[in-house]
Order: C-alpha cells, then structure tokens, then sequence
C-alpha cells in the first residue's frame, strides 16, 4: 500500500532489472547478459596494467619481474571484478505490508570519470619520465595521483555495484554487500531531517545526495550517494514523514 | 774456381707484405650516465684481410674524466661514466705485426637521475637511494594507492 500519494520510483533501467529478476523468468538471458558486460568492462579496465607489463617484458628484460608484478595486479583487479560481477546486487526483504516506493543504485558516472581523469596524469608522468631528466619525484607525483584517481575510480565502481538503496513505506534502507552485509535502516517515523545535496557538477549531471537522518551518528543517517535524479526520491521519503 | 750458376741455388720466396686489420664496421656513439657501465664488443669490427688474428687492442680515451674503461676480454670493453660531459674514445687492433688505423667513437655521459636531486659525479652519486629507481617507485605507487583505496572497499563508503 503506497500512502497519501507516495510515487513508485524504479527509473534507474538496471533497478528496473533488478526488479523484475524478482518476479520475471525471462529475466534470467538478460542478468546474463549484463555479467558479461561487466567482465568486458573489467577487462577494458585492468587492460592498462596488461599493455604496461607486456610493453615492460618486450622493452627490457630487466623490467621481466616488475612487468610480471604489474600485470599480477591487472589479474587482481580482473579476479575482483569478476568476482562482483558475479555477485548480485543486496535486496531488501519486505515485512508484511510493506511495499518498496524508490529503489536506487549509486550512479556509475562519478567512477568512469575518475578513471578517465587519471589519464592526463599518467600522460604527464610518462612525458617528465622519458621526456626530461628530472628527478625521479617529478615523473612519480604525478603517477601517484593517476593511480589514486584510477583506484578511487575502480573501487567506487565496486562498491556502486553492490550499494543499494530503498525506500518503503515503513523505512528508508542503504545495503552494501561485498560477501558481507552491511545495512543501516531508519524506520519512517525516526525520521526528524532530509536533506538534499548537489555540487554544481553533480546539477549539470542531474545527480545528487539524498541525506535521511534520524539523529547524530552514521548509524542514523542513510545518505543514498550520487543517484540519478534524486529529487523525487526526497520527494517520497518526505511524504512519508508523520 | 768452380762456377757456380745462379739457377742452381735454391730459391728464397719473397716475404709477403703484412696488412694491418681493417675496420670493417663502425661503433655507434654511446650515451650512459653517471655510475653506469656498459659493455662494448669490438671483436668484429676489425677484420685482418691476411687472416692473422687480432691480437691486442689498444682504447685511448679522450677525457678519461668523463668516461673510462677497461678491457674484460680482447675486443671486449667495460666503458664506466665518471662525470657529465662528452668525450671520445679510440681503439686500435694489433694483428702482431702492425696496429690498425684508429676507430673513434663518442661517449655522452649524463646526469644520474635521483629521487630528489641528480648527481653529475660518480662522487656526487653515493649518497643516492639506489633502489628508488622507476620500476621500484611504479610498484611503490601502485601498492600505496590500492592500500589507500582497498581501505574503502570494506567500509563501503
């Protein structure tokens, strides 16, 4: 039962999807499908360390064993990300009576765009490292920014994987599993503040931050990070408060 | 007394003229840098048309401050980089009779690169952290961001 006019939000495709695995049996061709296109994705997304540690064994046979640990950690990204490929996204078990008004995912935008952005520095570091005969610092700075923006990218494409968020008539939910489970849930009549966030970027991209908090402290806050659209999902959660 | 012809005596054979080896191909110019040593093989660049082995190089260095050497094997070079600069160096085969013209090449020595500075001198370089080269600092960086990142994979946010 959807009270005073609360709107059924599931316009996220992949959260439409994910619904109707629940209930649909052709469903099944296309999670398959979508596994597959998140190993090719994983695969495009460790390709660097591949090209890097092959390149490093053709160039010189002095780089054979840095090669070989670079392209180890190509094959842990690939054996991580096939592993949360694999894994299906958390879902809300309902109570009686209860009924899902928004289900979200995070957006995977924010991720993509930090492994994109890590590129020009990976440029600049190879351009001061064989370029100019700076100090070693100067190529290895900004090598260290690209690795952190292109880690930050790839874990926050993990983690979006498996961040889910509800909410019910009864309560707001944030589910998080990565072969553990990790929920924080506010029942409705908890909520005392909502509140909704957007960087000027975020604006242009039509995303943003739902905040649903009950008091002081992690535990009674569900903050629903960078999801499409999130000003209807406000909208639902503030016409359920008493 | 009794005539003796000429016909007669037994025949000497005119000694053959020796040639000295000939330089057959040339080195290429070679750029190292401050501390490093490299290899160079000579042994086939000279080539005696009389077929006498090379028996002996001779390597001449023009700044023996920028660059030196010694020789591991004949024809077989280890050319050391002292301090940045250019300079030439110059080797001779020796067939046993006869030295060969001269071959030269250039040597650049660079500066050695550091973490933090550049040395321009092997004595400048001593105090450098050797292991912090490219490949150690790419591993390095690769691990310390994915520590850095992985922390949030089990926080989930």
């Amino acid at each position: 039962m959807i009270e005073d006019g609360a709107v059924r939000l599931e316009s996220e495709p992949e959260a439409m999807e994910d619904a109707a695995a629940d209930s649909d049996d052709s469903a099944q061709p296309r999670r398959v499908g979508t596994v597959v296109v998140r190993i090719i994705v994983n695969l495009v997304v460790a390709l660097p360390f591949f090209l890097a540690g092959a390149f490093g064994m053709v160039a010189d046979d002095r780089l054979a064993q840095a090669s070989l640990a670079v392209m180890l950690v190509g094959a842990l990204v690939v054996l991580v990300g096939l592993y949360v490929s694999i894994l299906s996204r958390p879902r809300l078990s309902l109570m009686r009576g209860e009924e899902t008004l928004a289900l979200r995912h995070p957006s995977m935008k924010p991720a993509f765009a930090r492994i994109v952005l890590s590129v020009p520095f990976f440029v600049a570091a190879g351009y001061l490292l064989e370029f100019t005969g700076l100090p070693y610092l100067y190529p290895f700075l900004p090598f260290l920014v690209g690795m952190y923006m292109y880690f930050r990218g790839v874990i926050k494409y993990w983690i979006n994987h498996h961040t889910t968020y509800y909410v019910t008539n009864r309560r707001a939910v944030r589910m998080y599993r990565f072969g553990w489970l990790d929920t924080t849930e506010i029942p409705v009549n908890a909520i005392n503040s909502i509140s909704q966030t957007r960087s000027l970027l975020e604006t242009v991209t039509g995303r943003g931050s739902v905040l649903v908090a009950s008091g002081i402290g992690a535990r009674h806050k569900v903050r629903m990070e960078e999801i499409d659209n999130p000003g209807p999902v406000a909208e639902t959660v503030r016409q359920l408060i008493p | 007394m009794e005539q003796v012809s000429l016909a007669a005596l037994p025949q000497r054979a005119a000694p053959e003229p020796n040639n000295a080896p000939e330089v057959v191909r040339t080195v290429s110019d070679r750029t190292l840098r401050v501390g490093e040593s490299i290899a160079l093989d000579v042994s086939s660049v000279f080539i005696d048309l009389d077929g006498d082995p090379v028996t002996e190089y001779r390597w001449t260095f023009g700044d023996p401050d920028v660059a030196d050497g010694s020789e591991s094997a004949p024809g077989e070079l280890t050319l050391d980089g002292k301090q940045v600069g250019t300079t030439s160096v110059g080797v001779r085969a020796y067939d046993g009779q006869i030295w060969s013209d001269e071959l030269t090449f250039d040597v650049e020595v660079e500066e050695r690169r550091g973490f933090f500075i550049n040395s321009t001198s092997v004595e400048e370089s001593l105090g450098q952290w050797d292991i912090l080269d490219p490949v150690t600092l790419s591993l390095l960086g690769i691990m310390l961001t994915l520590v850095a990142t992985g922390v949030q994979l089990f926080k989930g946010r």
